[in-house]
This record gives C-alpha cells, sequence and structure tokens, in this order.
C-alpha cells in the first residue's frame, strides 16, 4: 500500500451529515417481513435501527444536503468549490453521474463533479482524491459519500435484511496552514478477488434488467458468504490501519479515537479484540443508524466533531473495508478551527 | 491436545448450533451459527480464523473442522 503523505498540509474545514427522518426500529422490519425475530438480528449484528429514505427521495437529496451542512460549518460558499467528488453505488440513475444533480443543486457553476465507487471504503477513497485534487492547486474540494441501500434490499434475505441504512456525510478539504494537523496520511487498498463477496448481480451491462433478472430477484444486495465477509472485514480495517500506522511510526495507543465503518457491531468487536484497541477507543453508531454504506464513516465523523468526542490535536483513525473489495485508512489531526467550525461557532 | 480429545470437541461445539448426526455428515449453518461457531472454536483452541480457511472443505463437517484445526491449532 501506498501511503499518500502530503507533502503541504491538507485539512478537512467542515463536515456535514444527514440521516432520512425514518427511523426504521427492528420490530418494524420483521412486520414487513424480515425472516429474523428482533433478539436474533440484535444477535447477528448488534443493529437496532437504521434510517431509511422516504419514496420520493433519491441519493441526490440525501448528498445535497450533507454537501450544505458541510459547506455551512466550512463557511464556504458553494461557487467557491473546484470540484465535487460523489462516492456512492446507489446513485440516482445509471447515467449521466449523481454528482452533476448534486453540483448543480448547490449552485456550483462549471467546477468538475463526478461519482466514483468505492462501497463502504468511498468516504476514505473520497479523502484520497481530495486530497491529491488539493495539492496539485485546488483551494477547495466537497468530498461526498452518499448511498440509499434500502432500495437494493431483499427483506426476505436473512443474511442481508437487517444490515443496511440509508444517509450520506460530507467534508470540505483544503489547504492547511499546520504540517502537524489535517490529514496526515492515507492509505488506499483494493482486492477484487472478493467482487462477488457482496454485489448486487444485475441492473449493470453484465446482467441488464430484464423480467428475468426482476423474478429472480437479482436486483438486489445478495452477500454469499455472510461468516466470510465478518472475518474478511476485520482483517481488512486492521491490515489496512497497520500499514498506515507503520508508515507514520505510530500504534494503536497512539490514536485518540478510531472511526471504523460499520459494517455489523460484531465486526468492530472482532476488530478491537484483535488489534487490542480498547473498546471505548472505538467509535459505534451502527446500533442506531446500521450500515450506510460509503456514508458511514463520513457521519460517523461528522458526529464525534459535532459531539464533541474528540478535543484539538487528537489523532482519529478512520478506517474502511468494502465491497470489492476496497479498504482504506486516513490519519487526521483534529484542528481548532475544524472544531469550532464543527460547533458552529 | 490429542487427535480424539479434539474431536470431542468439535463434536461438543458444533452441538450447540447444528445437529450432527456423523463426523462427516455436511454441516448446514446459517450465518450467525457459523459465526458463533468459528468465535467459539478461535477461544477454545486460541487461533485467529482467517477469511480463506471459511471454505467448505475446511468447514464443511465436524471431521473437516477437527483436521483444518489440527493443521492450525495442533
Amino acid at each position: 500500500m501506498k501511503v499518500l503523505r502530503p507533502a503541504r498540509p491538507i485539512r478537512i474545514a467542515g463536515t456535514g451529515s444527514y440521516l432520512p427522518e425514518r427511523a426504521v426500529d427492528n420490530a418494524a422490519l420483521v412486520a414487513l417481513g424480515a425472516p429474523l425475530t428482533e433478539d436474533e438480528i440484535v444477535q447477528l449484528c448488534g443493529i437496532r435501527q437504521r434510517h431509511w429514505v422516504a419514496p420520493e427521495q433519491a441519493t441526490s437529496d440525501l448528498a445535497l444536503e450533507a454537501a450544505r451542512r458541510a459547506l455551512a460549518a466550512a463557511q464556504l460558499r458553494a461557487d467557491a468549490v473546484d470540484r465535487l467528488l460523489l462516492g456512492t453505488i446507489s446513485p440516482d440513475h445509471p447515467s449521466p453521474s449523481t454528482a452533476c444533480k448534486v453540483q448543480h443543486a448547490l449552485g456550483m457553476r462549471m467546477a468538475p463533479a463526478l461519482d466514483f465507487s468505492a462501497a463502504c471504503s468511498s468516504f476514505v477513497y473520497g479523502l484520497d482524491l481530495a486530497a491529491r485534487a488539493v495539492l496539485t492547486g485546488e483551494d477547495a474540494v466537497l468530498a461526498i459519500s452518499a448511498d440509499i441501500r434500502s432500495r437494493y434490499l431483499d427483506v426476505e434475505d436473512r443474511s442481508t435484511c437487517a444490515l443496511f441504512g440509508d444517509g450520506a456525510g460530507a467534508a470540505v478539504v483544503t489547504p492547511g496552514e499546520d504540517a502537524d494537523a489535517g490529514l496526515l496520511a492515507i492509505g488506499l487498498l483494493a482486492d477484487g478477488r472478493g467482487a462477488e463477496s457482496v454485489y448486487v448481480p444485475a441492473g449493470g451491462s453484465r446482467h441488464p434488467a430484464s423480467a428475468r433478472t426482476v423474478a429472480e430477484r437479482a436486483h438486489f444486495i445478495r452477500m454469499a458468504s455472510g461468516p466470510q465477509v465478518y472475518l474478511a472485514a476485520a482483517e481488512g480495517m486492521i491490515g489496512t490501519a497497520k500499514l498506515l500506522l507503520d508508515e507514520v511510526g505510530l500504534g494503536f495507543e497512539d490514536i485518540a479515537l478510531v472511526v471504523p465503518h460499520q459494517p455489523n457491531r460484531r465486526i468492530l468487536d472482532r476488530m478491537g479484540r484483535l488489534a487490542g484497541i480498547p473498546a471505548g477507543k472505538i467509535y459505534v453508531n451502527v446500533d442506531r443508524v446500521g450500515n450506510i454504506s460509503g456514508a458511514t464513516v463520513a457521519v460517523a465523523l461528522d458526529e464525534i466533531l459535532r459531539g464533541g468526542l474528540v478535543g484539538a490535536g487528537d489523532r482519529v483513525l478512520l478506517l474502511a473495508a468494502g465491497a470489492g473489495y476496497t479498504a482504506g485508512a486516513a490519519l487526521l489531526v483534529v484542528d481548532e478551527a475544524l472544531l469550532r467550525a464543527s460547533r458552529g461557532c | 491436545m490429542t487427535d480424539l480429545r479434539r474431536l470431542e470437541k468439535v463434536r461438543e461445539l458444533v452441538a450447540g448450533y447444528a445437529e450432527v448426526t456423523a463426523d462427516d455428515a455436511p454441516l448446514e449453518l446459517d450465518s450467525l451459527s457459523m459465526v458463533q461457531l468459528a468465535e467459539d472454536l478461535e477461544a477454545e483452541f486460541d487461533f485467529v480464523l482467517r477469511a480463506d480457511d471459511l471454505e467448505p472443505t475446511s468447514f464443511g463437517s465436524v471431521a473437516a473442522i477437527t483436521a483444518f484445526l489440527g493443521r492450525v491449532a495442533p
């Protein structure tokens, strides 16, 4: 893994997130036909509720709201953004990009906007792309991750029906001034051997939508082996974290808070156990928001900043692993200005 | 640990999640049971299971699990 260690300071100037209003608890999920009991769901994944979109909402709506909140925190006008990056695996349409719709809705004029796909790792991938854009001369890049997994959910599938929620998160990435704060290191990985471990079989060019694909329920998320994914996710996050920490000469003991992807409470517990990270140093929100795919880490980062869970100078390790397989880690040292921005002062 | 003791322990742990009619009979475990069994085996035999280990050849039956453990946690 080649770790990006920015030659000039790069910082996050503001974050924002959005969760749809509708909270679906396990009782509601069972009432919808999930073939699990409420107790089984909690045992399986530790999730007690997740947020799902309203019928009229699409991914761009969620992304737009998160982006507006991030821009407000950063006290930046949309027309000052040089580039918009949107990580999603649930775009509004196969084409054009959802990013273009968000760009227009924000009033960004001609700034480039594009979608990219890295599944649950998309926010860390987005930070990497944004940091590189700033390093090559741009002044403000909006990195958004947004996903609506409820539209791809088979409520009759025991292995996936309880896991996923909807939401969006965003960060404004800009040049910094302090070499010891901001985004100090980012590392990404992919391993295509896992490409069909968690995937949506139909609806793309391999199996275009047809009466047959609909009848076969092939437009829903499929997870061939939940236990294998459980092990691979923990391995991916620990392995990526260690590679990044080794590169910067730190250990988990030097990190104030680990903010991992939240696929399942059991995976987070396993990660902590195997890596020797105390439970209190791993941020957990999976119980109330579920797995929001690429938006997960973005939402979690916004929550810890706005919730005052970290202080200036704290090292935060963002970790992700997802379908593909993809994985990523980013080391963020929180600066005072970001804390003030997050608290609206 | 002797092979027989290992086999007895695996039978005992697997029985918590599935009916075992014979050591070489295919195991029918759902995702939750498989994960819980994996955690039980790790705790009992003091090893770390890797994603690549979870193949039918290594976790398909009591006999297969026992043979697998003989290799990774002798």
